[in-house]
């Protein structure tokens, strides 16, 4: 076998499954030999790390579940706010529907009467206003006779 | 399962030889220390109630290892855990925690390459981390990690492999 050993093949020599053929090229390919030793000393390294060494107790703390700029934040819940007063000074506010019910129920009979009321009031008025302008008119003749 | 109950030593002889191995198993597979007590807390009562019914099985630390493994699975089902996973991490606290007979030769890891090594071990996705932590961990046979996990001899090594692989390339070891 003149090719080199796959990184598979490799560890499968390491996991006791090399077949003699592997493992005679192992013996004779020194480059295969340096990578072989090189994953059984990782191997080695990493399993005695975690067996002997307790496995650092890393608490991931996530205060968001996305990171926040304060200062962008902060900009950006200005603009909304000014946004959403000036949409809501700027709105003409419509009637509601209570209020709609109350003025067709309520307020229309009262602006008739009152409507009436006041037409009577002019009406009166005038009557009073002609009358008193017969006097003068009167009053204008006896001064003039005399 | 045999029909005979454990009495309270036999239970306290199982506690003391499987507590700092179910710790470890845990967390690794959930890298949360706080989680891994509570897990094992979970576990260790499944066997005291286990101990106290007539049945219990064969071996005790495959039926440990299989308990263990299927609490860590719910945990990581649940949906707090899935977001808290799932969320990036701000920062990394390390904690400090009781050592296990360190050697002089474990001091000399240096304590970022052991969170170096720990932040590769959780990138791995979680079926390469169980197969990884029973084969090279706990030391079993392959054959043994496929019975215990419900796989077959071939799913096992090709999640060994890409495990291996994938911690050499995150590692620099190959």
């Amino acid at each position: 076998m003149s090719r080199c050993l796959r990184e598979r093949t490799l560890w499968g020599i390491y996991e006791g499954e090399g077949t003699a053929t592997q493992q005679a090229h192992l013996q004779t390919c020194v480059a295969c030999r340096g990578r072989y030793q090189t994953l059984v000393h990782t191997l080695e390294t990493i399993s005695s790390s975690l067996q002997k060494t307790p496995p650092p107790p890393v608490r991931l703390l996530r205060p968001f579940l996305f990171p926040v700029r304060w200062q962008s934040a902060a900009v950006g819940l200005a603009v909304l706010l000014l946004l959403v007063g000036g949409s809501l000074r700027l709105r003409p506010v419509p009637p509601s529907p209570r209020l709609a019910l109350v003025y067709s129920e309520e307020l229309t009979p009262l602006l008739e009467e009152v409507d009436t009321m006041v037409v009577m009031t002019l009406d009166a008025d005038g009557v009073e206003v002609w009358e008193a302008l017969a006097d003068v008119a009167a009053l204008d003749a006896a001064l003039e006779e005399e | 399962m045999h029909s005979m109950p454990v009495d309270q030593g036999e239970f306290e002889a199982l506690y003391r030889m499987h507590y700092a191995r179910l710790i470890r198993l845990c967390c690794l597979w959930l890298d949360d220390s706080h989680e891994a007590e509570d897990v094992v807390q979970e576990v260790l009562l499944k066997l005291l109630k286990v101990s106290r019914s007539p049945y219990r099985p064969m071996a005790w630390e495959p039926w440990l290892t299989r308990v263990t493994r299927n609490a860590c699975y719910d945990h990581r089902r649940s949906g707090w855990w899935k977001w808290w996973r799932a969320a990036p991490a701000a920062r990394v606290e390390v904690v400090e925690c009781p050592s296990l007979g360190l050697t002089l030769e474990d001091e000399a890891l240096t304590r970022e390459w052991q969170v170096h090594l720990w932040q590769a071990f959780q990138a791995l996705p979680a079926r390469q981390r169980e197969v990884f932590a029973l084969r090279y961990v706990e030391g079993w046979s392959t054959a043994a990690v496929a019975e215990a996990l419900g796989l077959t001899v071939g799913s096992v090594k090709r999640h060994l492999f890409r495990a291996v692989r994938r911690l050499r390339e995150t590692l620099g070891g190959g």
